[in-house]
């Protein structure tokens, strides 16, 4: 039934992105590439309770990677998706390291500033990412196939394709034995110490593994726009994930999926009638808080099952 | 061969040395009850021994391995389980669900990330066989926050027991239970197989007594005395300083 319900909806966006105009088709693909942001973020975030303000470093870091790899050394998609996840894993596991002395709000704030240091390097760095003129140039991505990803609405399917992929991926993980210790750990960590699980290396590689997820949307966004700037490792777009996972329900499985297509949208409405989007994205985040604070897809559950049951 | 050997424990907090150089020594398969009034450093004793916390001095051993510098998911590798004074368990998960992290926590691929947690057998297996000997089959869908407070109880027990510790650790397991629950937990650890050690901490005296081999008596975070049941029973200065009180 709920298989179904995916399959449909995935069947619905594979032919909304041949029909729609470009305008919309590349919001659709926005929302895909900052759906796998947010699947990332989730991890950490929804699943084992770590919320983290910097993970746009690590999307920031996918980005530049397989921008430079494209540009100075293979435009083949596989090579530039390996440095720019592999990027993304590495930085994640250095600053795993440092942010997980912390808890709490010390967490917050220390991922806060590890981004900022990653937004730095993409600012001040000029010779190698642009500086503030962002880094230009990057080619559409060989997948080995000639003729595949030419127009845009092709980049569409693909970016779905990684979507796909990437949800595939994140379900698999949350099943599984490492999954459900995650849980555990955001419940109640000391009952799992005592119960024998090495906490510290489960929250170790739930952070790394949330960078490398975070790395790969940044792979597709790099690709898709041609183009990365600072920005794309900036505080704005760590909240901007951090509150698609929220609005979207933290700790289920597809809600930050649901979440970033929300945010998306929001923000290219937003953008046509006002400049004050973070304004917007802060009573957002109290009207979530507020009247939905399992987020939008648990509540849209509990009211179809309410509705059942009538 | 001993379960558990304490040497000179002592635990410092700030101005208080809640305990004081505490020995101890517990012989395997043995039913140990430490008796004590409040304050007098049983929980911390147990604290030190469970690893949640690093004594200030003195020396712990289970099972002959020094495990003083171990941390606590470390000792529960060496064999050792234990049950918190106020219940710790995942309140949002179901009861099958709770068992299901104790089980997994021992058995082989706890880090593998892609298979499904419920595809292995033999840990599904344990999970049916705890839900049976525990009687907690018919709430096994049960959100465990629902619980009532004596059925709380006895699942954490039943998952301390889960990956078959060698010496278990109750830290007063039938507090604020109904007779009737209490019967039914003091039953249930008196069948527990003879190869797993315990300690208990229990204020309950009709349940110290229908447990324990041997007691330990602290107060005020020193061993006071060490004895059977009789010498417990028959002993004036515990009568006047423990038992005084409450009779």
């Amino acid at each position: 039934m709920r298989k179904i319900h995916i399959a449909a909806g995935l069947a619905a966006l594979a032919v909304a992105g041949w029909l729609l105009p470009p305008y919309y088709a590349g919001l659709v693909v926005d929302g895909l590439i900052f759906a796998i942001f947010a699947l990332g973020v989730n991890l950490l975030l929804g699943h084992t309770g770590l919320p983290s303000l910097g993970h746009a470093a690590y999307f920031g870091m996918g980005a530049y990677a397989a921008g430079l790899t494209a540009i100075h050394v293979s435009q083949s998609f596989w090579i530039g998706a390996a440095a720019g996840i592999g990027g993304a894993l590495l930085l994640g596991a250095v600053y795993g390291l440092l942010a997980l002395r912390t808890a709490g709000v010390y967490f917050l704030m220390i991922t806060l500033a590890l981004g900022q240091i990653a937004w730095a390097v993409a600012f001040s760095w000029r010779r190698v990412t642009g500086g503030d003129d962002g880094l230009r140039g990057v080619p559409r991505p060989d997948l080995g196939i000639p003729g595949l990803l030419d127009d845009r609405n092709a980049y569409f399917l693909f970016a779905l394709a990684c979507c796909i992929a990437a949800g595939l991926l994140m379900a698999a993980i949350i099943r599984s034995p490492f999954g459900r210790s995650l849980r555990g750990i955001h419940e109640n960590p000391q009952r799992m110490e005592a119960l024998g699980y090495r906490v510290w290396l489960h929250k170790y590689l739930a952070f790394v593994l949330s960078a490398g997820f975070s790395g790969f949307a940044g792979v597709v966004f790099v690709y898709y726009k041609g183009f990365v700037s600072p920005e794309a490792a900036s505080i704005v777009i760590s909240a901007e994930a951090m509150l698609m996972v929220i609005v979207g329900g933290a700790a289920t499985t597809f809600g930050p999926v649901v979440g970033a297509f929300i945010i998306i949208t929001l923000s290219h409405v937003v953008s046509g009638y006002t400049d004050r989007w973070p304004l917007i994205l802060g009573l957002l985040y109290i009207a979530v808080v507020l009247l939905a604070p399992q987020g939008v897809v648990a509540l849209a559950r509990r009211h179809l099952l309410r509705r059942a049951v009538r | 061969m001993t379960a558990l050997r304490v040497e000179d424990a002592v635990m410092q907090f700030g101005g208080l040395r809640a305990v004081d150089g505490v020995s101890l020594t517990v012989a395997t398969g043995e039913r140990r009850v430490l008796l004590g009034p409040n304050g007098a450093g049983k929980s911390t004793l147990f604290a030190m021994i469970g690893g949640q916390l690093k004594p200030t001095a003195g020396r712990i051993a289970l099972f002959d391995t020094d495990v003083t510098r171990l941390s606590p998911h470390g000792r529960a590798r060496a064999g050792l389980a234990r049950t918190f004074q106020i219940t710790s368990l995942f309140p949002t998960l179901t009861v099958a669900d709770n068992i299901h992290l104790a089980v997994q926590a021992h058995a082989p691929g706890t880090l593998d990330m892609l298979r499904p947690a419920e595809g292995r057998r033999e840990v599904m297996a344990r999970i049916a066989t705890l839900l049976a000997d525990w009687r907690l089959a018919g709430t096994r869908d049960s959100i465990v926050g629902d619980l009532s407070y004596g059925e709380q109880r006895k699942l954490e027990i039943a998952m301390a027991l889960a990956h078959r510790p060698r010496l278990l650790l109750l830290d007063e397991p039938t507090q604020g239970l109904s007779a009737a629950e209490t019967e039914n937990v003091v039953a249930l650890i008196r069948d527990l197989p003879r190869d797993i050690t315990v300690v208990a901490i229990e204020h309950d005296m009709d349940v110290a007594f229908g447990i324990a081999d041997r007691f330990t008596i602290l107060h005020q975070g020193r061993v006071l005395t060490e004895g059977s049941p009789d010498e417990i029973r028959g002993n004036a200065e515990i009568q006047a300083i423990y038992f005084g009180e409450e009779h």
